[in-house]
């Protein structure tokens, strides 16, 4: 065999031409008409996520910075931002132990209990406000059930009120915690995904053992999507408002959000004060989108190889399925047992021969209640509708479009944005974008579909990128090269192949859209309420029963969107979050 | 039916440096020809035929389809893929799994404005081509490789486009029914007398397939010529190592002597007036050995040390030492107890080859001599 024969030398200099492209004068122009559309759209999108964001700036430093001013010379702003950090790190720090735990556990189910796979998911698609009013209903210092329960122990036998109060800052950080867990669990059980079990079999065979072998080539290797998860989780932490605005009243427990919430609300209403407290929200956010990028680095370093996902080295554990259903219990069933017991009763403390209807009845008989459903059905499902196509076309650009990098970087930015910035802090932005011109919307359904649509632009687009890298680039240029233009490959291939992601992603947005609260309170007109916004009402004035008959609905709705969602996108439709 | 012109074709690709794939690359396409092109990963064969479907965007040079530019760096004229006439046979077959055969092939037709040729048969005629008229109503998740290979085939054919590009479409089959479709797509040829071109990284797919074939190095054309041409008289060291020319020994005169890798040649001078120092091509096939000592009258031998031995049904594949270098040597097996069974590392033994059977190339790699034509010639 030949080892080495020798390299041929360039014979001629190369041609006495230009390197790189070259294009005249006819060229450009039409090179530049084609990037018209793409630029219109990207130009869309900013308006609709970056304007509010203007706005809000605007009103905060108008005359000289008074919204600053106000804002920051409040009495007990440092305790607020304290408070803020402290929620969202103490929290945070709860769902990553939680979280990275459970998704270690599910690992070592038997084979029969694998259902209990999706159970660490369900408080994503569970409504928040329901989760929050289920523990008050519990823990509640009086009349909580679990609190009723401890005190008939010996030790606690003389206590009238307590041992827990939910309504105290631990608990609030707690209850925040388990609903954040959720996400923690959704990033690094996928990231698991992508651990072979070949790769732990090999640090085994090494002579690594079980634990050495977890540190050693699991962690690291799980290391992007713990990443993305905790930044997830501080970002929702940080912006957190409903436990805080629904526990922390009761005792003066204030974050950011329910400040800006508190100086959009009440009087004096001052919108520059409620723009300036968002501010370091609004920081904060963008700084942890940055800070992923560049913590994740090279991604492809993590792209692993060998289809056979991850198997735990263990035997199915005793100890996984407990802590499994133990966290199933806490985030889920027991608050959703509550509100059950509590929309039965007349009033907050029922036994069962007292129970009734009447909560349930007066719920889907109520006209302000009925509208609400159909305010919030109607503009979740429109904001589905709108932001799918606009997510398929960002997503489409941004596998496909390889020529403008200035406009594809833009697009990444803009796609990013509402994933950074809380909900509230958007919420602020469209009352201020939207009560002024040029669209006036203030008032009607649309400014609701704006701002549901606006805050799903990140997981539309995300869901369906992901569907078309899987999907690969050679079924395009098959359609193409017979004839197909860009348009028709989209509609009678793209589209049905993507189907399943399609309707999976639209189901799950709808139901993440009839729970949102922290947005649409915000956004809100006396004339357009959506279930949230009115089941606040309720509990502010003390309707606890039928507040409880509220929040079972909406977990209704919630469970009947999934139950499509899974319909149509099959069983790991969750997984695709 | 067409003819195809590729003239300064160039395309690069920025990742951490520009990488020039395609390098000022002119090619020429006769109307009813099948043209493969042939090259090791990474040589731009692929990048080519995307070029000429439209699926990339070249720098620089020109596309012709019998004279029409579908692409001019220059004027910035690039027609895209659906407006060019041709059809396209890809790796993965590419059939899109949520249409059934028969719409699979009908979405050429459908495209193309050819709606009234599914009436008038065209589908099931070509689907009878390849052997698939009983597939039509099923799914492509439900057919083997080599019926969705066939299938693929079929939809590129469809239309009766232009030209008809292959994108190594073999290469993902096992090898008996690689085989099967090879003699099947040359009879189709043969019979349609499509233009096409057609990319592989396999010798012998090119050898069989081809009315030409270009090999390719570095985004350039290396040679040109049909499968014999190129077979027999490879232009230069590079074609020759690619095409199973694989040995390589370096020799040059001596004191007056020959020397391969530091080894004296006796018999046969292997330069015969050539310049003074070559690298000399074989095919392991055509190496023949002796024991030591034991030259091959008209013949070029020389001595050489085996290495290892491995049996290989029919054949026997040995790995021999001259001087530093180690060759290949392919030779019949023989008899059961016959002298080359017994072959082992270590035995020393003379190696021997016609010198018709050699290459020379110089040290810029370029064939030497016109010891080639002779032996065609001859």
């Amino acid at each position: 065999m030949s080892v080495d024969a020798p390299i041929r030398e360039e014979a001629a200099p190369a041609p006495p031409q230009s390197v790189g492209p070259r294009t005249s004068g006819r060229g450009l122009v039409s090179k530049w008409l084609r990037k018209l559309p793409l630029a219109a759209f990207v130009a869309v999108l900013a308006y609709f996520v970056v304007w509010p964001l203007v706005m809000l700036q605007q009103r905060a430093v108008e005359d000289g910075g008074r919204g600053y001013d106000v804002a920051f010379n409040t009495d007990g702003v440092g305790q607020v931002i304290w408070d803020t950090i402290l929620l969202a790190g103490a929290s945070t720090l709860i769902a990553t132990v939680l979280g990275t735990g459970l998704a270690w556990a599910v690992t070592r189910l038997p084979s029969w209990l694998q259902w209990m796979r999706v159970l660490p998911l369900l408080p994503i698609v569970m409504p928040m406000v329901a989760v929050v009013l289920g523990w008050t209903f519990l823990l509640s210092p009086r009349p909580g059930f679990l609190n009723s329960l401890m005190r008939k122990l010996p030790w606690w036998n003389d206590l009238d009120s307590g041992p827990v109060d939910v309504y105290s800052f631990w608990w609030i950080v707690l209850i925040t915690g388990f609903a954040l867990t959720a996400f923690v669990f959704l990033f690094v059980s996928t990231g698991m995904q992508n651990v072979s079990a070949d790769h732990v079999e090999a640090a085994h065979t090494n002579g690594a053992r079980g634990t050495r072998a977890f540190f050693t080539i699991v962690f690291p290797l799980l290391r992007p999507s713990l990443i993305q998860g905790i930044g997830v989780s501080f970002l929702l932490g940080i912006g957190q408002f409903t436990a805080p605005l629904l526990l922390g009243a009761n005792s003066g427990i204030d974050v950011v959000a329910t400040w800006m919430l508190m100086f959009t609300a009440s009087s004096p209403i001052d919108y520059g004060a409620a723009a300036a407290i968002g501010s370091p929200l609004l920081v904060v956010g963008l700084v942890v989108i940055v800070a992923q990028r560049v913590a994740l680095g090279d991604q492809g370093r993590f792209v692993t190889h060998g289809g056979k996902g991850f198997r735990s080295a263990g035997k199915p554990s005793v100890w996984a399925v407990l802590a499994v259903g133990f966290y199933f219990l806490v985030s889920t069933l027991l608050p959703l047992l509550a509100l059950v017991v509590v929309a039965l009763s007349p009033y907050w403390t029922g036994t069962p021969d007292t129970f009734t209807l009447d909560n349930i009845k007066t719920v889907l008989t109520d006209d302000r209640i009925v509208d609400a459903i159909r305010t919030s059905i109607v503009a979740s499902l429109g904001a589905a509708l709108l932001i799918l196509p606009v997510g398929f076309v960002a997503a489409l650009v941004m596998v496909r479009n390889q020529h403008n990098r200035v406009l594809r970087w833009l697009l990444d930015v803009i796609v990013a944005l509402p994933l950074g910035v809380p909900a509230v802090v958007f919420g602020v932005g469209f009352l201020l974008a939207y009560t002024t011109g040029p669209f006036i919307l203030y008032g009607t359904t649309w400014v609701m579909v704006l701002v549901y649509a606006t805050l799903m632009l990140p997981f539309a687009t995300r869901t369906l990128l992901s569907g078309l890298i899987a999907l690969g680039d050679t079924y395009i240029a098959a359609s193409r090269t017979c004839g197909a233009s860009p348009f028709q490959t989209g509609l009678r291939i793209l589209m049905p192949l993507l189907r399943g992601s399609i309707a999976g992603a639209g189901a799950i947005i709808f139901v993440m859209l009839t729970h949102e609260f922290s947005a649409s309170l915000l956004v809100r007109a006396p004339t357009v309420q959506v279930m949230g916004t009115l089941l606040y009402d309720y509990w502010t004035n003390g309707m606890f029963p039928v507040v409880a008959a509220m929040a079972l609905v909406m977990t209704a709705v919630t469970g009947i969107g999934v139950a499509i969602a899974m319909l149509i996108g099959g069983r790991n439709v969750m997984q695709n979050l | 039916m067409t003819a195809l012109t590729i003239n300064n074709l160039t395309k690069s690709y920025k990742a951490r440096k520009r990488v020039t794939v395609i390098n000022d690359l002119d090619l020429e396409i006769q109307d009813g020809e099948l043209l493969v092109l042939l090259g090791p990963s990474g040589c731009g064969k692929t990048t080519t035929l995307r070029c000429i479907a439209g699926l990339e965007n070249p720098d620089l040079g020109t596309i012709d389809f019998d004279g029409t530019a579908v692409f001019d760096a220059a004027r910035g004229v690039n027609v895209p893929p659906e407006r060019r006439s041709i059809g396209v046979v890809f790796q993965s077959y590419a059939l899109w799994p949520h249409m059934t055969v028969r719409k699979n092939i009908e979405y050429p037709l459908r495209r193309r404005g050819l709606k009234a040729k599914i009436a008038e048969g065209w589908v099931e005629e070509a689907a009878e081509l390849v052997d698939c008229a009983q597939l039509l109503d099923r799914y492509p998740g439900q057919l083997s490789g080599g019926q969705q290979q066939r299938v693929a085939l079929a939809r590129g054919l469809v239309a009766r486009p232009d030209l008809v590009l292959f994108d190594e479409p073999l290469s993902n089959l096992d090898t008996r029914l690689r085989d099967a479709v090879r003699s099947q797509l040359h009879e189709l040829h043969r019979a349609l007398g499509f233009t096409g071109v057609f990319v592989t990284h396999d010798q012998s797919e090119a050898l069989a397939l081809g009315s030409r074939m270009a090999i390719m190095k570095s985004g350039k054309i290396e040679q040109l010529g049909t499968p014999q041409e190129v077979y027999e008289q490879p232009r230069s060291d590079y074609v020759a190592d690619f095409i199973g020319l694989t040995n390589a020994l370096d020799v040059e005169v001596h004191d007056g002597a020959e020397v391969v890798n530091g080894v004296e040649v006796v018999g046969r001078s292997i330069l015969a007036g050539a310049p003074g120092r070559a690298t000399l091509r074989l095919r392991p096939g055509d190496l023949s050995l002796s024991p030591a000592g034991m030259g091959v009258e008209g013949a070029s031998n020389v001595p050489a040390v085996v290495a290892d031995a491995t049996y290989g049904g029919s054949h026997l594949d040995l790995m021999v030492s001259i001087g530093e270098r180690r060759i290949h040597a392919r030779i019949p097996a023989g008899a059961p107890g016959g002298w080359e069974r017994g072959l082992s590392s270590g035995d020393a033994v003379n190696v021997s080859f016609r010198t018709e059977d050699a290459r020379l190339y110089g040290e810029d790699g370029e064939a030497l001599g016109k010891r080639a034509k002779v032996v065609v010639a001859s």
